[in-house]
């Protein structure tokens, strides 16, 4: 995906591998998981890159690797610029202002034993040379963005509910005023009313400061809403890749098109009989293992439209459009 | 009139210690006719789970479990012995939890817990009951369901352990099947097979199911009465289309404009503002008032009952939609 | 249908706070509390030792060798839990032991838990590496002898006497902690909070003392609880091999060692110590269980 040279992608990775070696017995080789493969990225400052797939899709992965919480095994990423895959520990260091990460579980993604303040104040400390007087001032008008009032700011995590410890992990991330932060999930585990009161306040945020959002999701629903780009994963491999409303409008990889099909609407119910057909007609089978992913096109043993071609070429990313691009060889073929 | 499958009347679960009550559920009152479906819809603190599983009896000391009537197919549950009831439990009612990692024994293959289940409530030859457990297995859909008898469940995914779960739900045909939020930890593609199989298999026994989620596209694509709880009240029973076309209580109507779907084209989701009460802060008057948006000074005071509007019951003096209610 | 009749308002209490919900979780169990009641009564005894006692623990009334516990005077003197076999009171010299007892269990403790949590951090951050496999082994090794053989031994190496029987007891207790700590270690390192605080960049040290020391409180804060009953045993074991405490220091063990021909005619110079142990070791298990049973946040609703 080339950029023109007006504005820098805030995010860029090519050819992203990362393979885990795993013991499969006392006496037996080691085997290898391929959690990543060939992943490629963009992402422009300001914007929402949807990350969408199911469990076993490399989703929380890709979220470790550039979070830089761990190295890939091959391929590279770019940080505002910088190959952090080939850069010292100084300026992987540096770059901790820039990218930032939201967890999914918001009742272990702080720490049990610290005042949501202190926690607060956490990044400052390790990151800048503020007085304590200053972190706190700065800890407490970030807990006003997100909603929350000072006489929180003492408090312990165990007194909050899930939609508010997710606030204060917003908050937590936004502190160092990053560039870009990695969302994992971020209303996944929150009831559907406090969902939308914190997808509000993503949005807001990246209204007034100018962040980008790396937004992992298995809800299309929301995604739908957030996103700008989105790109569809599975089994380590991307899919698809398109703009949000192109992706809605006209899915082209019949992975795309089941999960679209598969998610449950309130304005859309079927009844029993066209839910059973949907479900057969969807997708079929069980998720391979990542130990030993199908040859060729990873898609091939679930998917509807398979045929003998598909276990010999791993299909590429092929244009479907403007900026819109299918990893399947059937993709204009299917309707 | 044939009596309804299950009646519940003024079912209360309280919890904690007697200076810092916490009821779970209070004033919980519905009956499932046989071979309805049934969803039970709300957030977490709403007390949906809670209900199901008083109405198990699976609800341990020191909760504390009150009914004014608690029937299945016209016999008291609560003037039952625990032999009785439990005679009754697996038998005619069987109940799915949510992760059917932790439901199924690590130990012991499907079969084992299969023929188990079968060997309680039914008896018969082991080569009898084998034979059983792999048919129950294809009822639900196990592809190789020859193999799948004897692994253990961490060889399984969640959506085969969920079809095994099912399988020994169904084992001894039930009249009444509980269905505790059993697509939430399932992937979407999942989710929707096992929704196909559960109606399936719902209508091919005639089976009542109740279906327990916080997950409403789920609930419309499967249920066709609704109940909506919240903070362990039923706000609002309903027939499913209705339901979602006409809301009448102000908190099934913010709940619906919450969603994803019902914004598309928007720059924000509508949301109702703060959190559901707690043990500590629940209000003296109705327990939405302090989030709703159409309160008025007598919610503040008084809590409402369950109205009758319609063909539904809603529990708000103004109920939206219709006249108030005295 | 009518509405049912408003309720009074409900005072809306604030959450208890941490404190707070840990002691009523304590509180609960009666067993605790009373093993926290005697080690109250312990601790007063010790510190208050020198205003208590009758009489001074090394004073030998040699008119009075041998006496029964008994209310009726000696010579002037009553000694109510009798005197040894040369003349000391026995309880002066149990209360004086308490002093020592306690002493011997927080120095014994402190020790290990200091070293065995330093020790467990760096074991468990260096997870697969070499450093972790030094020290996991060495505490293996350690832990494959027999505790009271290695206390023996090290005393040998050190020379007799309270302060290396401590050590001894301190070096004996280390594997317990280090393997406790490495345990909940691992168990913390792969939560979320931790992977936060590595995104915000902090370093090695920070994680260990900062973000995931504090978590591991609860497991340690009971093993130190329990680690104190058998430290007060191992010590009144070297005491009674006469490697521990020496003549003529009242320490618990070395008068149950000093007294053991006694058990047939004077049966309250034996007894009596072992008793002390037996309640003090007691109260102490009793408090660790309870401390474990409020501290475990599955058994809370």
């Amino acid at each position: 995906m080339s950029e023109t040279a007006a504005t820098p992608l805030v995010l860029e990775a090519r050819g992203l591998t990362k393979h885990y070696t795993v013991s499969t017995g006392l006496f037996k080789a080691r085997a290898s998981v391929r959690a990543l493969e060939d992943v490629a990225l963009a992402l422009a400052p300001g914007r929402t890159l949807a990350v969408v797939g199911e469990s076993g899709c490399g989703k929380s992965t890709l979220a470790r690797q550039i979070a830089m919480l761990e190295t890939p095994t091959a391929g590279s990423i770019r940080i505002d610029g910088v190959d952090v895959t080939s850069t010292d520990a100084e300026t992987r260091r540096a770059l901790r202002k820039t990218v930032q990460m939201v967890f999914q579980n918001p009742f272990a993604s702080l720490n049990p034993r610290k005042k949501i303040g202190l926690a607060l104040e956490e990044p400052l400390a390790i990151n800048t040379a503020l007085s304590r007087a200053e972190r706190e001032e700065r800890g407490l008008a970030m807990l006003a963005r997100v909603g929350l009032s000072p006489e929180h700011y003492r408090r312990y995590p165990h007194m909050f509910s899930g939609g508010q410890r997710q606030r204060v992990a917003i908050a937590r991330a936004l502190m160092l005023k990053p560039r870009l932060v990695i969302a994992d999930e971020p209303v996944s585990a929150l009831d559907v009313s406090i969902q939308a009161q914190v997808l509000n306040l993503l949005m807001d945020l990246q209204e007034s400061t100018g962040v980008a959002y790396v937004f992992i999701s298995h809800n299309l629903a929301v995604v739908e809403l957030i996103a700008d780009e989105v790109v569809v994963m599975y089994l380590g491999r991307v899919m698809e890749r398109a703009p949000k409303a192109e992706l809605f409008a006209a899915p082209r990889h019949p992975y795309t098109r089941a999960l679209l099909a598969s998610t449950p609407r309130v304005d859309a119910a079927r009844g029993e009989a066209a839910l059973a057909r949907a479900a057969k007609s969807a997708l079929s089978g069980e998720l391979p293992s990542p130990l030993a992913p199908p040859s060729g096109c990873v898609f091939r043993t679930r998917c509807p439209h398979a045929v003998e071609r598909c276990a010999e070429v791993v299909p590429a990313l092929e244009p479907a459009g403007a900026a819109h691009a299918a990893a399947c060889i059937r993709q204009h073929e299917i309707g | 009139m044939t009596v309804p499958l299950l009646e519940v009347e003024r079912l209360s679960v309280e919890f904690g210690a007697a200076d810092a009550v916490l009821p779970a559920a209070s004033d919980v009152s519905f009956a499932v006719d046989a071979g309805e479906v049934l969803g039970i819809v709300g957030e977490s603190g709403s007390g949906k789970s809670v209900t199901a599983l008083a109405v198990m009896g699976l609800i341990d000391a020191p909760g504390r479990v009150r009914a004014e009537r608690l029937a299945f197919a016209g016999r008291d549950l609560q003037a039952m012995s625990e032999r009785e009831r439990r005679a009754l439990l697996g038998a005619d009612i069987a109940m799915i939890f949510q992760d059917p990692m932790t439901s199924l024994n690590p130990s012991f293959t499907v079969a084992f817990q299969l023929m188990e289940t079968i060997a309680l409530h039914e008896g018969g030859s082991r080569k009898a009951r084998r034979a059983r457990a792999l048919q129950l297995l294809k009822d639900v859909e196990i592809p190789d369901a020859q193999l799948r008898l004897d692994a253990f469940p961490h060889q399984l995914s969640g959506g085969m352990s969920q079809r095994v779960m099912l399988a020994m739900a169904i084992a001894c045909n039930p009249r009444l099947l509980i269905a505790d939020e059993p697509t939430t930890a399932l992937d979407v593609t999942v989710q929707a097979q096992m929704l196909a199989l559960l109606l399936r298999l719902q209508r091919e026994r005639g089976m009542a199911l109740v279906l327990i989620t916080h997950d409403l596209g789920v609930v419309a694509e499967v249920a066709q009465r609704v109940l909506v709880m919240y903070a362990g009240q039923i706000v609002e029973s309903a027939a499913a289309a209705e339901l979602f076309a006409r809301p009448r209580h102000p908190y099934t109507e913010a709940l619906l404009a919450s969603l994803p779907e019902r914004n598309a084209g928007r720059r924000r989701l509508a949301s109702l503002p703060g959190v559901v009460p707690g043990a500590f802060d629940r209000p003296a008057g109705c327990l939405l008032a302090p989030r709703c948006p159409y309160v008025r000074e007598r919610c503040r005071g008084e809590r409402p009952a369950l109205f009758e509007v319609g063909a539904s019951r809603v529990r708000c003096f103004y109920p939206l939609g219709a006249e108030p209610r005295a | 249908m009518s509405a049912i009749p408003p309720l009074a308002a409900t005072r809306p209490a604030a959450p208890p706070s941490q404190a707070a919900e840990l002691w009523r979780d304590f509180r609960r169990n009666r067993g605790a509390v009373i093993g926290l009641a005697v080690l109250a009564i312990l601790v007063f005894c010790a510190i208050f030792a020198n205003a208590i006692a009758p009489y001074s623990p090394s004073e030998q009334y040699r008119d009075a060798t041998l006496a029964r516990p008994s209310l009726t005077p000696i010579g002037g003197h009553v000694f109510v839990l009798g005197t040894d076999e040369v003349g000391r009171d026995i309880l002066s010299r149990l209360i004086h032991g308490t002093r020592l007892s306690l002493f011997i269990g927080l120095v014994s403790v402190g020790l290990s838990l200091g070293g065995g949590v330093l020790l467990g951090l760096v074991a468990g951050f260096h997870r697969g590496r070499a450093a972790e496999f030094a020290v996991m082994r060495s505490m293996d090794v350690l832990l494959a002898l027999p505790s009271l053989l290695l206390a023996v031994a090290v005393v040998a190496v050190l020379g007799p006497g309270l302060v290396n029987a401590m050590y001894a007891i301190a070096f004996v207790m280390l594997p317990h902690f280090v393997r406790l700590t490495r345990g909940a270690v691992l168990g913390e390192l792969a939560k979320d909070y931790v992977a936060a605080s590595r995104v915000a960049g902090a370093s090695t040290a920070r994680l260990m003392f900062d973000t995931v020391l504090p978590n591991c409180a609860a497991p340690l804060i009971v093993q130190a609880t329990l680690g104190f009953s058998s430290a007060i045993l191992d010590a009144a074991a070297l005491g009674f091999l006469g490697l521990g405490a020496q003549p003529p220091t009242p320490e618990w063990g070395s008068m149950l060692a000093s007294a053991l021909e006694f058990i047939q005619s004077a049966w309250w110079v034996v007894t009596l110590p072992g008793l002390a142990i037996l309640v003090t070791v007691l109260a102490f298990n009793l408090t660790g269980d309870g401390l474990r049973d409020a501290l475990d946040p599955k058994l809370k609703t």
